[in-house]
Formats: C-alpha cells, structure tokens, sequence
C-alpha cells in the first residue's frame, strides 16, 4: 500500500477508479457521488424554500416539529429505560469492537507494515536533523539514571570479549609516550611510599644474580674506577689493627720456610771469604773456558743447567733434588 | 728425609744468594771450581786416613802398651785406604745429599740428567771412576756442557747451588 502525500489529486492514486475511454459507465462511487450531490441538492433547495415569505413559516413549524416531540417524549418514563437499554447495547458494542480490534490489529498492523518501507518514509518526510535539534539532550541525560544503567551493564562480559592484543597492537605506544609529561607522572608519584610496600626480598629472590653478573662488563667498571682514590680513603690504621699480625707472620714464615734460610744461610754465609773463593772459582771456570774455546776456535760455551725430563722424555719441571743435610 | 727444590726453584734460598751469581745457580760448574773441590775432598781423604791412623795406633797402644811401637802399614795399604775411603765417601754423599764436604764448600751440587737427587748405583759407579781414574775429571775443560767424562758416562752433572749449602 502506498501513501501518497494528501494534496495529491485523486487520480493520481493508483487505486482510484478510472473512466472508462469507451464511454460513461456507474460504477459504485459514481452512485455515490450522484446520492450526495441530489442531497445537497434537496438540501440547498429546502434552505430556499424556507426563506421565502408564504411558504418558510409552515416548514420551519413542520421541521421544529421533531424537536417538539423529541422534548415531549423525552419527559416520559419509558424513554428513559429506553435510553439505559440504548445506553447498555453500545457500550457492550463498543467493548467487542475493542477486543475485535485488539485481536486484528496486530496481524493488520504487520501486514500493513509489509508494504511500507518505515525507515524510507520517515527519511523523506521527517525532518530528523530539526528533531534532534530541538531535542534537550542535557535533560534527557539529567533524567536518566545513569549508574542504574552501568550497574546493568556486565563489564567483565564486555572485557572479556574484547581482543586487548589487538588493540594494543593498533596502539602507537611511542607517540603516546612523546605526548606524554613522564616528568609530571614521576613527580606525582611517592616512590618512598611504592618502595615501604614492595617486597624488595621477595623480588630479589626472583632474580638471578649470576645471570645478571654474567652480563656486567666488570673490567669496564674496573676501569671507571680510581683506585688511587679509594686507596687514598682507606683507612690502613683501622685495617691493619683488625689484622691478628702475629698469625699473619706465622703463616708467612710456615710458607717461605724461614728456618731453612737462616740455616742454610749461616751454613753457607757464615764466611765471606768462603764465599768470596766460591765467587773467584766461578769466574775462573768461565776464563778458563774461555780460553780453552778461543784455542778450539769455537764458540764460547754455553754450559746451561740439566734439563729436567719426564718418563716420556719430554720437558718436565724440575724435580725434587737430594737432601740439605 | 727432607726434600729441598731444584737449586734454580728454590725462591725462598736463592734470597740468600748474592745478586752478583744468582744468575749462574743451577748450571754446570766449571774445571776451576771442581778440582779445587775435589782438592778439598782428597785433603778430606788424608785427614781421614790420618785420624784411621791415630785411632788405629790407639787402639794398638791401649792393647798393648808394653810393646807398644808405632805401626807401619806401608804406603800400599794406607794409599788403599785412602781411595778405599774416597768410594765410601763419594757414594754416600752423592747419593744422599748430592754434595761432598769440598763441594759444600765451594758450592757445588751432584745431580742427575733431571736435576735430581743421583740413585746409591749411579753414585758408587760415579765415586769409582772419579777414585780410580781422576783424569775424566778433566774432560770438563774440552766440554762444551762442562761435563766431565764420568758425567758423559753416568748422565749426571755438577751444578753451582750456593742456596741449600
């Protein structure tokens, strides 16, 4: 069904009837339109007619007539049971045409609703822009009970049904963060308060040192630091008085076998003219060897000292010699 | 028995040692200083025949004191005794402590081809070539290793070690 604008002409609809090209014909609307031009015809003709001079006074007592004995009649009891009859039959009418209605509407609302495009009919010929115009959103907002709503709302439902990774992904974190005043955050921040409630044991358990020594370029730390001013810092006084010196030579004298020296130096030092004949025989030795090699016309001896070898035969450290005593 | 270092090794001895020779400590010692060591050895010898002498002359008068004359053993027997003594000597030495009392005193030390202590065959081989032909001491001066030819034979060397004597 369509529903045309209402100043249309009547022929334009399509449901209108048609003359026929051949020729006039009666149809039902013809009979009708004929009925109510002859009405008005009798009508204007009756509205004449009262208005002349002989003939107006008897019709108008002849049509006041109904209206006299309507007021007559209405004076009368059985007219008033008539009426509560009357009154009764049209309210029982009224009520079946409402349920008759309740029961037709909605299957004649649908059907109708089949043939009309709702959505295209209410572009064309509603102005919404002007509607939303003259809409009170802050009253509407201020009306609504907003926290009703959120409470309504399954936000755990929504999160867990959007793909953060991809949001996050679609996220240009660096140019977030060149937006952003770090600097303004940090100082908004109690990092004395942050650390009082860390775990920092707990935290440091977790983390693993050796891989995090591995990591350290230590001799490029090394280097950055002055020894000479730590050194300098240092306080000997303090340090060697914690030392227990006397274990301390006791261990150095364990470990260059102190005992050995002074005995083998009071064995062999005791006479420095002994050891000045040992230093005369080595410088003997070598002139002597000098000279027997420059007779021998070869070159100067080298006499070395036995290499040490092992089972093998092969270069080995020196071994244990014979005993001192 | 207490073991000592390689005369060369010995850090904690060689302080002892004067800068001027440290250097030489640990290698093969020259003719010079060997012979008068073995010269120092020989006197060792003649004290020690001497005082046998003494102690046996002693011994002759505390038995018989009446017929008591001074014994004359003839120069065959004590020349015996003396090389006699030379190989116990020599081998007991070389074999303990690598060094004789002359060797001590000139700073000197037997060793063998590995530095080490000379085993008791190679000493008493060593000590009977060194009684019985004292001549292979001088193939030390033709040497190119000042190595004498009983040191050719039996592997072994004598090296300066002022540190342990």
């Amino acid at each position: 069904m369509h529903l045309g604008p209402p100043d249309a002409p009547i022929s334009a609809s399509p449901s209108a009837p048609r003359v026929p090209e051949r020729g006039p014909g009666w149809t039902g609307v013809d009979a009708a339109d004929a009925v109510l031009g002859l009405a008005l015809v009798a009508i204007d003709t009756a509205r004449r007619a009262g208005s002349l001079p002989l003939v107006g006074a008897p019709l108008r007592a002849v049509a006041a007539l109904p209206g006299t004995a309507a007021r007559v009649a209405r004076r009368q009891p059985w007219v008033d049971e008539l009426l509560r009859r009357g009154d009764r039959e049209r309210r029982e009418a009224l009520s079946r045409a409402d349920a008759l209605a309740r029961r037709v509407a909605p299957g004649l609302v649908d059907s109708v609703m089949g043939f009309v495009d709702v959505n295209e009919l209410v572009r064309k010929h509603v102005d919404l822009d002007a509607l939303a115009a003259e809409l009170d959103v802050d009253a509407v907002v201020a009306r609504a009970d907003l926290q009703r709503a959120i409470d309504r709302v399954d936000i755990d439902g929504i999160v867990a049904g959007v793909d953060l990774q991809r949001i996050i992904d679609r996220i240009d974190v660096d140019a977030v963060i060149a937006r952003a005043n770090i600097q303004a955050v940090i100082d908004r921040v109690d990092v004395d308060a942050v650390v009082a409630k860390a775990d920092l044991m707990k935290a440091i358990d977790r983390v693993d040192i050796d891989e995090v020594v591995a990591g350290v370029d230590l001799e490029r730390i090394i280097d950055r630091v002055d020894v000479d001013a730590v050194v300098a810092r240092a306080d000997f006084d303090k340090v060697i008085a914690k030392l227990d010196l006397i274990e301390l030579a006791e261990f150095v004298v364990e470990g260059i076998d102190l005992p050995g020296i002074i005995r083998s130096s009071t064995g062999s030092m005791a006479s420095e003219g002994l050891r000045e004949v040992r230093r005369q025989g080595i410088g003997a030795d070598e002139r002597v060897s000098h000279v027997v090699d420059r007779l021998l016309r070869r070159q100067e001896r080298a006499p070395g000292q036995p290499t040490p070898r092992g089972r093998d035969g092969t270069a080995a450290p020196a071994a244990p010699s014979g005993s001192d005593h | 028995m207490k073991q000592p270092e390689d005369v060369s090794q010995n850090g904690a001895a060689r302080v002892t040692v004067p800068t001027a020779v440290r250097s030489v400590q640990g290698h093969r010692a020259g003719i010079v200083t060997r012979t008068l060591a073995a010269c120092v050895d020989g006197a060792v010898g003649v004290a020690a025949v001497a005082l046998g002498y003494a102690g046996a002359v002693a011994a002759y008068f505390v038995l018989s004191p009446r017929g008591f004359s001074f014994p004359d053993p003839g120069f065959g027997v004590l020349f015996a005794c003396f090389l006699g003594f030379l190989v116990c000597y020599f081998t007991l030495a070389w074999a303990t402590t690598g060094r004789t009392y002359g060797a001590r005193l000139l700073g000197l030390r037997v060793v063998n081809a590995r530095g080490g202590r000379v085993r008791p065959l190679i000493a008493l081989g060593r000590a009977l070539l060194c009684v019985f032909i004292p001549a292979v001491l001088f193939w030390v001066v033709i040497s190119r290793e000042n190595r004498s030819a009983a040191d050719v034979f039996l592997r072994t060397s004598v090296v300066y070690d002022w540190a342990s004597s």
